[in-house]
């Protein structure tokens, strides 16, 4: 076994909170008719997993994972069917607009950024946040400047 | 002896020395330690794991506040910097054996902290003998040497973050050094490297300031020789390491029996050290270099680390001299053309300083009359460098350039032809006026003093 740092590596004590912090969401989400099964909190985790490694990034503080889950879970639009997999897309979107953004917009600013504009103008459509809502805020950043009140 | 054999502990599978990288030592001496058996599956996994901690927290004191994520390549900059700066403790290890053995028993974030305390105690090192070259500085017109060591490390100073990017070397070192390894980076490198400048420094403070420019300028000769572009004094703008062609030349020089401190080697000197080194091999090359070294050393007072510094140089030397042995040794042997001593004693007319040049130039253009005016440039100039600074900022007719050229001496004269390369082509107007000038003046003087002049510009060529 060669000698080879993986920045992706994570501890299994850290692998077991990350997925308990996700489970303990289960009595905040059920008051929305959302139950996490362990099942949909792997595939969650696992698509945090993959996000953060397709878009060049690694993750050492909170979990972005459980925050977006807790913030959206009370969206009209995501239901007990569709959690996991609007998740996943929202993650993607969340690590691209960072990477885009050049760490510019803190991950709350950021993430209350997207749930208003998921529940407002996207109407619930993850390719609409990603072409339109996401894509002007990368353009107000780099030639407008973020402006707190976006948030 | 029997008894030291007894006492003497053996490694089993010994970590391959030659396999260990200086600037990547972390890594080498992990895997070497894996292959050899020193470290399990399991060892290796708890330092992944420890590292990636310290890595973590680290990653979490560089970003803002509010942001839990960063790009891969700036955590890879990171984890690159932690683990430089534990193979900086690692490294004082008595041997790599027991550099794994402590990998593998203490929490890597502790030993990362030991090595910021060792790159700490570099700096202030490193300081120390930058401060102390910057006041001991040797007064050369190459324009690398000093702005290295002033404005190259003075930005490495200020610019160095240990913390994060201990492993970056932040500044290019464009003077090279003749021991220059490069095999290091960060504090370590920049250790090394002033350690080593300032025995070079040293040694050249030893020699006069003069004697080093004349002797440098004989690269030109070379350059000329191999068919290359050049200006004048081409020294001053490339990056060449003074200190080779110095101690070659003294060492020459030694071997000769002559004053070293002249820095003025013959074709005749050079033929000693190369009957000398006829047939040897290169281990015989080191030796015979070696013991001219000490010899040297001896007579110059130098500190130990100098000393120490001199013998590996001599080492560089013996593979430089052996690689080109069969072509010339001329390439770092530099020999004066001009045996008859006219080019080098011709510096014997000091150069005005800029503050005296200054002076003399305003009391020039004030004089309204012309012959005044000549009569002080023939009074105060008589350098062929102040001549020619001179003709170009009072823009001179060519009658006047003859007028005063009759005050300057033969050898001054002499250093003027050659500077304007003449009956060579010449590139910029003001050059090609002067050299015509020079020509004209060349053709005009009586038959037997023309033969006389090109005889002695031929020996400088």
């Amino acid at each position: 076994m060669g000698f080879y740092l993986d920045l992706y590596t994570r501890t299994a004590s850290l692998q077991k909170k990350e997925f308990d912090d996700i489970m303990s969401l289960n009595e905040k989400t059920k008051q929305h008719n959302i139950v996490l099964t362990e099942e949909k909190v792997q595939y969650i985790i696992d698509s945090r997993k993959s996000a953060l490694s397709d878009m060049g990034r690694i993750e050492f503080g909170e979990n972005t994972a459980k925050k977006i889950v807790e913030k959206f879970c009370d969206s009209p639009y995501i239901n007990k069917y569709n959690i996991h997999t609007v998740t996943e897309k929202l993650l993607e979107i969340f690590y691209y607009t960072k990477n885009e953004t050049d760490d510019l917009i803190k991950d709350d600013a950021l993430i209350n950024y997207m749930y208003k504009a998921f529940n407002g103008e996207c109407k619930g459509s993850v390719t609409l946040l990603y072409d339109w809502a996401v894509t002007k805020l990368i353009h107000d950043v780099h030639f407008r400047g973020f402006n707190e009140a976006d948030k | 002896m029997r008894c030291s054999m007894e006492n003497r502990i053996d490694i089993l599978n010994p970590i391959d020395r030659s396999r260990l990288k200086g600037n990547d030592y972390f890594r080498t001496l992990v895997n070497e330690g894996a292959e050899k058996g020193h470290l399990s599956d399991f060892d290796i996994e708890k330092i992944q794991t420890e590292l990636i901690e310290v890595l973590h927290s680290l990653c979490k004191t560089v970003c803002e506040k509010g942001n839990s994520s960063m790009k891969t390549e700036d955590a890879e900059e990171i984890a690159n910097s932690v683990m430089y700066t534990v193979s900086v403790l690692l490294k004082k290890s008595p041997s790599p054996e027991s550099a794994l053995e402590r990998l593998k028993k203490e929490p890597v974030g502790i030993l990362f902290n030991e090595g910021r305390q060792e790159i700490v105690s570099l700096l202030t090192k490193a300081r120390g003998k930058w401060a102390v070259i910057c006041k001991e500085l040797f007064e050369t017109e190459n324009v690398y040497y000093a702005s290295t060591v002033r404005e190259g490390m003075k930005a490495f100073f200020q610019n160095y973050n240990y913390e994060i990017a201990s492993h970056k070397n932040i500044i290019t070192c464009d003077y090279p050094l003749c021991e220059d390894k490069r095999e290091l980076d960060g504090a370590e490198f920049i250790y090394q490297y002033l350690s080593s400048f300032k025995s070079e420094n040293d040694f050249l403070n030893k020699f006069s300031q003069e004697a080093v420019h004349n002797l440098l300028l004989c690269i030109d000769s070379d350059l000329e020789k191999a068919g290359l572009y050049y200006e004048k004094c081409a020294y001053k703008n490339l990056p060449v390491n003074i200190f080779i062609y110095v101690f070659a030349c003294a060492l020459a020089l030694e071997l000769a029996g002559k004053d070293f401190f002249t820095l003025c080697l013959t074709e005749s000197d050079v033929k000693i050290i190369k009957d000398e080194l006829k047939g040897k091999t290169y281990s015989e090359a080191v030796t015979f270099f070696d013991k001219l070294t000490e010899s040297l050393c001896s007579k110059l007072y130098l500190c130990e680390e100098t000393e120490a510094y001199l013998k590996k140089c001599a080492i560089v030397l013996a593979s430089e001299v052996t690689c080109i042995r069969e072509k010339a040794l001329t390439g770092i042997f530099l020999v004066r053309k001009s045996e008859t001593g006219i080019t080098l004693e011709a510096d014997e007319v000091r150069k005005l300083s800029d503050s005296e040049y200054r002076f003399i130039l305003s009391q020039i253009n004030m004089c309204q009359d012309n012959e005044k005016k000549l009569s002080l440039i023939k009074e105060n100039i008589k350098n062929a460098d102040d001549f020619s600074d001179i003709v170009k900022d009072l823009s001179l007719t060519r009658a006047d350039i003859y007028l005063c050229l009759s005050a300057l001496d033969m050898a001054q004269c002499l250093k003027l032809f050659k500077r304007y390369n003449v009956f060579s082509y010449c590139f910029s107007d003001e050059d090609r006026f002067m050299k015509d000038v020079l020509e004209g003046y060349i053709s005009s003087v009586k038959e037997k003093s023309k033969d006389t002049i090109m005889k002695m510009l031929s020996l400088m060529r």
